[in-house]
């Protein structure tokens, strides 16, 4: 057997190449990401259920599979571990967004992805930590636990997906599955020196994605590398009749896309600087590390211009009314009647369904989940929808514009995924406008559609990764594939190695 | 970058580019339409910023069932009144000549093919409630 802190570091493609070798098998690869949760998790705390058991069961099908050679047809990635965040369902394991109004909730039936990572002989490793109802930036609104960053435990790993992210980071799974509704999958990311995939909005099916902002979520890949994020997206992606907004189409060639780029030739690619994602506001570490990686685009022969996307920093605003507003609507399911907590009402308040659920509600929701909820309440209520949502919908068109017009013009826009490294824990937790400002590079993909993918860039002023940031034209997912695994080769060539070599990682050694 | 100072005292840092989303307390105009029953929804969104009263936060707990503590109302009255301003820029951007959109990716609707399919049992669906009895949900009375 390979060593197993070796094979935790393995891309999921090599991990897939050895297990079709039949070099390892199944069972190897999950048990070495178990025994790295075990060690990681005290300092890491990214799981909020480890699914040993059921990985291993699922590690052992495939691995009777593979040896009388039934792996015909299956993904690429068939027999490697993965973690799923834990906004998405999983018939058997409990799933709770991270909230108390869904703990010990067991889902009776899988997200569509689920069924297709377990289709794929996929063993899923457990469920990862995120702000409650994936409404945050830093995984500090988590009913239940505060995830560290691998990079600095005095650090946010990002959010709404810093579980995720951060147990890839850490490898404790090599690839892992988030949602992004204002750029939860990408500016984690960013954060932690990990790839992450916002694909086209409808390229995946939401069907068992809990919801939160329905016009914006999407689910998505996070991952160590542009290709295995390829090869994820792959497996999830593609029409599901059980979601309406689900695009009726092949997934876009995005591992295709992604090998081409690893040619680390970019003859003829226009790309597009956002204007307004840059300048004042941004760190001058993170816009360094930026300017460096479009230099390098450059030199593999893109052509690089400015574009102007002038409703962009609208999109911040008419985001934090459309968010809350469908977060408002989505979670009035939690009622206390047919799944998750029910607290009766004290005895001198009368005992009506109304009362229990007001007083579920109030004791099930954190603060940070209330205040969108009645904020939204407010946005959709008589005499202020149109001036709220409405014209927050508007807005919406315009940044669609925006990106139509700059499409014209570049193949790729980019950006700093985030317009700083990594915050320490409590921060900007007393503010939360502070908060929301963070997101202003990441919420023009939700509000447009369009896919955007954030890759690592370098380490700032702080030793922190700074993420750089992909958008592509709708359903072109992989347009921005190409560029990123060339950026991926060119910075590496530069490290001498992956990112992650300059990572300390006690809970790997032995 | 630039400090500003929340109603709340606390600092907050805040980017040039977007500060005409950002209209904190400091620059809110002087002839702030307060909240008042004589004063029409649409002359409050007109005149200035929707302001939370605490008997607004009451009335929106109540409309979203969160039977919010007097602390929780205090502690959302502040809040909300910050982020309504900074939210606020968006009906200037949004004319009248602007479409709103609802869906980024307009799909048309289309109908599945009417097959059967194997829904949850009885016993899987019942499974995640709080208290069932006989095969049924059962909730708290519906009266007073």
């Amino acid at each position: 057997m390979t060593n197993a802190t070796e094979l935790v570091k393995l891309s999921a493609a090599e991990m897939a190449a050895k297990l079709k070798a039949k070099e390892v098998s199944s069972r190897e690869l999950t048990e070495a990401h178990l025994a790295v949760i075990d060690k990681a998790e005290p300092t890491v705390d990214a799981f909020l259920k480890v699914a040993a058991e059921s990985a291993l069961a699922e590690a052992d099908a495939f691995d009777a599979k593979n040896a009388k050679g039934e792996t015909e047809g299956l993904p690429e990635l068939a027999g490697v571990p993965i973690a799923i965040k834990d906004m998405i369902v999983t018939k058997g394991i409990e799933t709770t967004a991270a909230s108390k109004i869904l703990e010990g909730w067991v889902p009776p039936y899988d997200a569509t992805v689920i069924s297709k990572i377990k289709a794929a002989g996929m063993p899923i490793l457990g469920k990862t930590n995120l702000d409650e109802f994936a409404q945050g930036s830093s995984t500090e609104h988590s009913a239940y636990k505060t995830t560290k960053n691998p990079w600095d435990a005095e650090r946010v790993p990002g959010g709404s997906g810093g579980g995720s992210a951060s147990a890839v980071g850490a490898f404790e799974a090599p690839i892992a599955l988030g949602t992004d509704t204002g750029g939860s999958i990408r500016q984690p990311g960013a954060f932690t020196g990990t790839v992450g995939v916002k694909p086209t909005y409808g390229g995946v099916s939401r069907f068992g994605a809990i919801a939160m902002a329905s016009s914006l979520d999407q689910i998505g890949p996070v991952s160590r590398t542009v290709l295995d994020s390829a090869l994820l997206h792959e497996v999830i992606g593609g029409h599901d009749k059980r979601d309406s907004t689900s695009i009726p189409r092949e997934v876009p060639p995005v591992v295709a896309a992604a090998r081409e780029g690893l040619k680390m030739d970019l003859t003829g690619l226009k790309v597009g600087l956002v204007k307004e994602l840059s300048g004042d506001g941004f760190q001058a570490d993170v816009e360094a590390r930026f300017n460096e990686s479009v230099k390098l685009l450059e030199g593999m022969g893109a052509e690089v211009v400015e574009v102007s996307c002038p409703h962009f920093p609208a999109a911040l605003g008419a985001y934090y009314i459309i968010m809350p507003s469908e977060v408002s609507s989505n979670l009035a399911r939690y009622d206390g009647m047919r799944y998750g907590l029910r607290v009766m009402p004290p005895a001198d308040v009368p005992q009506t369904a109304a009362n229990m659920m007001a007083y579920t509600r109030e004791a099930g929701f954190g603060d940070e989940v209330k205040r969108r909820i009645i904020l939204g309440t407010y946005a959709l209520s008589a005499g202020y929808y149109d001036a709220w949502y409405g014209s927050a919908q508007k807005v919406r068109t315009l940044v669609i514009e925006d990106f139509k017009n700059a499409f014209e013009k570049v193949d790729v826009l980019v950006s700093p995924t985030a317009p700083t490294t990594a915050f320490k824990f409590g921060e900007k937790t007393a503010d939360p406008i502070t908060m929301y400002l963070g997101d202003v590079t990441t919420i023009p993909a939700n509000m447009g559609g369009v896919p955007a993918m954030s890759i690592p860039a370098g380490l700032g002023d702080d030793g922190m990764p700074v993420g750089f940031q992909f958008f592509a034209p709708q359903m072109q997912d992989e347009k921005m594939y190409k560029p990123a695994a060339a950026l991926e080769a060119a910075l590496e060539n530069q490290w001498g190695g992956p990112i992650w070599n300059k990572l300390n990682t006690p809970w790997l050694a032995d | 970058m630039a400090w500003v100072f929340s109603p709340r005292g606390e600092h907050a840092l805040v980017f040039p580019a977007l500060r005409p989303l950002l209209r904190l307390a400091d620059d809110r105009p002087n002839d702030r339409v307060e909240h008042d029953q004589s004063v029409s929804h649409t002359a409050l969104i007109v005149k200035g910023m929707p302001t939370f009263s605490r008997e607004e936060i009451v009335h929106l707990g109540d409309l979203a069932r969160i039977a919010l503590t007097d602390e929780e109302i205090t502690r959302l009255q502040g809040e909300l009144n910050v982020i309504a301003d900074s939210i606020n820029e968006v009906q200037k951007v949004a004319g009248p000549d602007v479409q709103p959109t609802a869906n980024p990716v307009p799909l048309e609707a289309y109908l599945r093919p009417d097959v059967a399919e194997t829904p949850l049992t009885q016993a899987e669906a019942l499974a995640g409630g709080p208290k069932t009895e006989a095969g049924m949900f059962v909730a708290p009375r519906i009266q007073e």
